[in-house]
């Protein structure tokens, strides 16, 4: 772990590296100013364990927006990696960061809790929106949710949207008591269904396979990259409905015709050749767009479901 | 050793033989010193490589105990990966509790998620000790991981085995290059050892023939001292005393040679001598006869009865003698190999009446019986000396009429598929046993007593079975004292090719 860890560390650095010594294509600032760069900042904020391979894959789309938000007196774009949902709600709620994407369950926690508004539906990975699914292993007596009761089923981490907060709230509705465990080996009993968090979607289709829990849950990408023969053996107990793969917070500190701003350059960045790079730099990203239905519409079911995960 | 050798080919030389055996003692030496030796390679090289799994072995079970135990495969395939960096192609594969594969580093991409458990992660499982799998190409090796007393997976690695495959490849190629070097040198060793052997025999082989060829003047010079040398020094005076009894043996038979030349020329001398003799004789013989006939007739006026009976004795005796010297001349001829056989058709039945009408009168004067027989199936003509043929039966009829007091006396002609017969049957004093095989010999009767008493030379049956030899056939008798004997005369039966016409021309 710590050679590979070493290895990857040297790898991040040499990019990094090769990328401030060499002209990158995107993004190219347009049109040139005759005047001189304005110093004021706009920061893209994103959470993770891997700042480095963050700040590679976002510092264009940073430069992209700085270069033409000029008006306001902008004229750098940062990127800034928070360790946690906490520190990032107060860097969105102070102002130190501008921006920030992620799925609808961390994104709804930031905005409830620094007061920001999502304003766009991000597709990252070039999918608009995701499920979950919920599945099991063929050979077993788990059929459906309720065949859960008294079991275990593992979620992937306490902020993940597919892994935690859509299936919880999806049991919720369907009438199911579920009670965290604080691991596999934990009782569960009959009329409740236990839930353990395995940290990664590939852990929690390992669990299921090797009898650590009945039931796991992963989003259906990530079950369709399950190789054919083990999928075969595996029986899909639910899928939920889908949510925005992930979503535009903004910072509440910035203004209105700032943020309209922000909103028209995301807006546009697909149908620019320089827009198109950059989001294909940025986690193979294909576009921003509105919510379908309206922000509002959108906004009010995944709080239906947040708050369903947050008051049960 | 006698199987060894049955499968050489005989016609092979000493050389070849020596050659094949002393080469494929080497290829058998060597190759069995290259087995030893890449089988004691393959031991070191495998107890080293099993040292190497389990070093790896033991790194990977303490480094995924922690990440075994929660199952993060995460983590797991972190390991693994690592493996994969190493460019050694060493795989390492981490298992379940179950034995299922959950992380492989020969998978790029993923995780194997295999739901079914692997055979050799059951059999780690279940194991609690280190499990070294030899295949073909690869050292699986793997053993357990336990955290605490709670088994939690298992950990292996396959290691490649082809470095040990090209140890042993090019320890066996080195093998071969020198099998086929020593094999070489041992094929030109042995047939140089060979050839001292074999050269020497060589030597003896060519003396040998040369001594049966009668060539004696040529010594093997060997300057071996070994058994060889002693051989042919043995061989050289055989050789020396096969040349002296050789030598001696040439002039015996050169003293030999004169010896029977002068026995020949002293045969022939006799004879010359007797042919000469009776020649000369019968001249005055047949001069004494013819005067006594003339006497008898009164051509030189009349004789009393006292002269006439002297004249008759004279006669008598006269024509006794020519009879004697007559016999002796074909004694003569026969013995000198002068008789001609006369081969040409003629009648048996002329030849019968002509030999019945003589001895009819014989047997009237004598007071016998005389009687013949014909097969009716003798044939009409045959061929053959006539005038011989018919002296043999003279002979025999005479002798018949001598030895026979009263009686009859008989003559029969018989015939089979090959052979002819002329059987002369008496009832005369007959012939005792013991004198049977004499009676053929020259000179020889009975005994002196009934050669003076039946008169004669002695001579008719000798003569009669040298005539019957050379005609190709053969004589033989039975006889009992006192009731007389039967002389078989047997010839080849030989007919003229075209009978009808050459009988009717012997007829007319």
């Amino acid at each position: 772990m710590n050679a590979r860890s070493v290895l990857m560390i040297i790898a991040a650095a040499l990019l990094v590296g090769a990328c401030a010594t060499q002209p990158t294509p995107t993004p190219t600032p347009e049109p040139p100013t005759p005047t001189p760069a304005p110093e004021g900042v706009i920061t893209i904020g994103d959470i993770s364990d891997d700042p480095s391979e963050v700040i590679e894959e976002t510092q264009p789309l940073a430069d992209y927006v700085a270069a033409r938000l000029g008006e306001f007196g902008v004229g750098v774009g940062e990127v800034r990696v928070a360790p946690d949902i906490e520190t990032m709600t107060e860097w969105v709620e102070s102002g130190e960061v501008d921006l920030y994407f992620d799925s609808p369950y961390p994104a709804l926690l930031v905005s409830e809790g620094a007061g920001a508004e999502p304003i766009l539906r991000r597709w990252k990975d070039g999918v608009e929106e995701y499920d979950s699914v919920i599945f099991a292993l063929a050979e077993s007596d788990t059929e459906a949710l309720e065949d859960l009761q008294g079991h275990l089923i593992a979620f992937d981490e306490p902020y993940s949207t597919s892994g935690y907060m859509l299936p919880l709230a999806y049991m919720v509705e369907a009438g199911l008591n579920a009670v965290e465990k604080p691991d596999t080996d934990a009782e569960t009993a009959d009329d409740e269904v236990g839930y353990v968090f395995s940290y990664d979607d590939e852990n929690s289709i390992q669990w299921v396979i090797s009898g650590l829990v009945s039931a796991a849950v992963v989003d259906n990408g990530t079950f369709a990259e399950i190789p054919e023969e083990t999928r075969e053996q595996l029986t899909v107990i639910a899928e939920t409905e889908p949510l925005p793969r992930q979503v535009v917070v903004v910072s509440p500190t910035l203004g209105a015709e700032e943020r309209a701003a922000i909103h028209d350059i995301l807006m546009g960045m697909d149908e620019t050749e320089g827009g198109q790079a950059v989001l294909e730099a940025f986690d193979e990203t294909a576009q921003f767009d509105e919510f379908p239905g309206g922000t509002e519409a959108a906004l009010e079911r995944m709080r239906e479901l947040y708050e369903l995960v947050q008051n049960r | 050793m006698n199987t060894l050798t049955r499968w050489l080919p005989g016609r092979w030389s000493l050389a070849a033989k020596l050659t094949l055996a002393m080469t494929t003692l080497v290829i058998v030496v060597i190759v069995s010193v290259t087995a030893l030796f890449i089988g004691r390679e393959q031991q070191n090289f495998r107890a080293e490589l099993e040292g190497q799994a389990a070093i790896l072995l033991d790194t990977l079970r303490v480094t995924t105990a922690d990440a075994l135990y929660l199952l993060d495969v995460d983590a797991l395939k972190g390991f693994t990966d690592n493996f994969e960096e190493l460019e050694q192609n060493i795989v390492a594969r981490i298992y379940d509790a179950q034995g299922r594969i959950v992380a492989d580093s020969t998978i790029q991409r993923g995780l194997p998620f295999s739901v079914q458990a692997d055979p050799f992660g059951t059999t780690l499982i279940e194991s609690g000790s280190t499990i070294f799998d030899w295949q073909t190409t690869m050292l699986n090796a793997g053993e357990a991981v336990d955290v605490g007393r709670q088994r939690v997976g298992a950990v292996s690695v396959s290691l490649p085995t082809t470095v040990l495959t090209t140890k042993v490849e090019n320890v066996r190629n080195q093998g071969i290059v020198v099998a086929l070097n020593a094999a070489l040198i041992g094929a030109v060793l042995s047939f140089a050892v060979s050839r001292t052997i074999t050269n020497p025999l060589r030597q003896l082989s060519t003396a040998s023939a040369r001594i049966a060829e009668g060539e004696f003047s040529k010594p093997i010079a060997l300057r071996t001292r070994d058994e060889l040398g002693d051989l042919a020094t043995a061989f050289n005076t055989m050789s020396e005393r096969l040349q002296v009894m050789v030598e001696d043996l040439k002039n015996r038979n050169v003293e030999l040679q004169a010896a029977n030349d002068r026995a020949m020329q002293a045969s022939r001398l006799k004879s010359e001598f007797l042919a000469t003799m009776s020649h000369e004789l019968r001249t005055p013989l047949n001069a004494i006869i013819g005067f006594s006939d003339m006497l008898l007739l009164g051509m030189s006026g009349d004789m009393n009865e006292s002269q006439r009976h002297k004249v008759l004795r004279l006669q008598e005796n006269g024509k006794r003698l020519l009879g004697l010297v007559n016999d002796i001349l074909d004694i003569a001829r026969i013995e000198a190999g002068r008789i001609e056989l006369r081969n040409e058709p003629f009648l048996p039945t002329q030849l019968a009446e002509r030999m019945a009408q003589q001895m009819v009168v014989l047997a009237e004067r004598e007071n016998l019986t005389f009687t013949m027989k014909i097969d009716p199936l003798f044939p009409p003509l045959l061929v053959g000396d006539v005038q011989h043929i018919e002296q043999v039966i003279i002979n025999l009829l005479s002798n018949a009429f001598k030895f026979t007091e009263d009686g009859s006396v008989s003559l029969a002609f018989g015939v089979d598929a090959t052979t002819w017969t002329i059987a002369v049957k008496d009832t005369g004093v007959g012939i005792p046993p013991h004198a049977l095989d004499l009676i053929f010999e020259e000179f020889r009767q009975v005994d002196g007593t009934a050669a003076r008493a039946y008169r004669g030379s002695g001579l008719g049956l000798a003569i009669t079975r040298h005539l019957v030899r050379v005609m190709g056939g053969k004589i033989g008798v039975e006889s009992a004292l006192g009731e007389g004997s039967t002389f078989t005369v047997t010839l080849p039966l030989v007919l003229p090719e075209a009978e009808p016409q050459l009988l009717e021309a012997i007829k007319v």
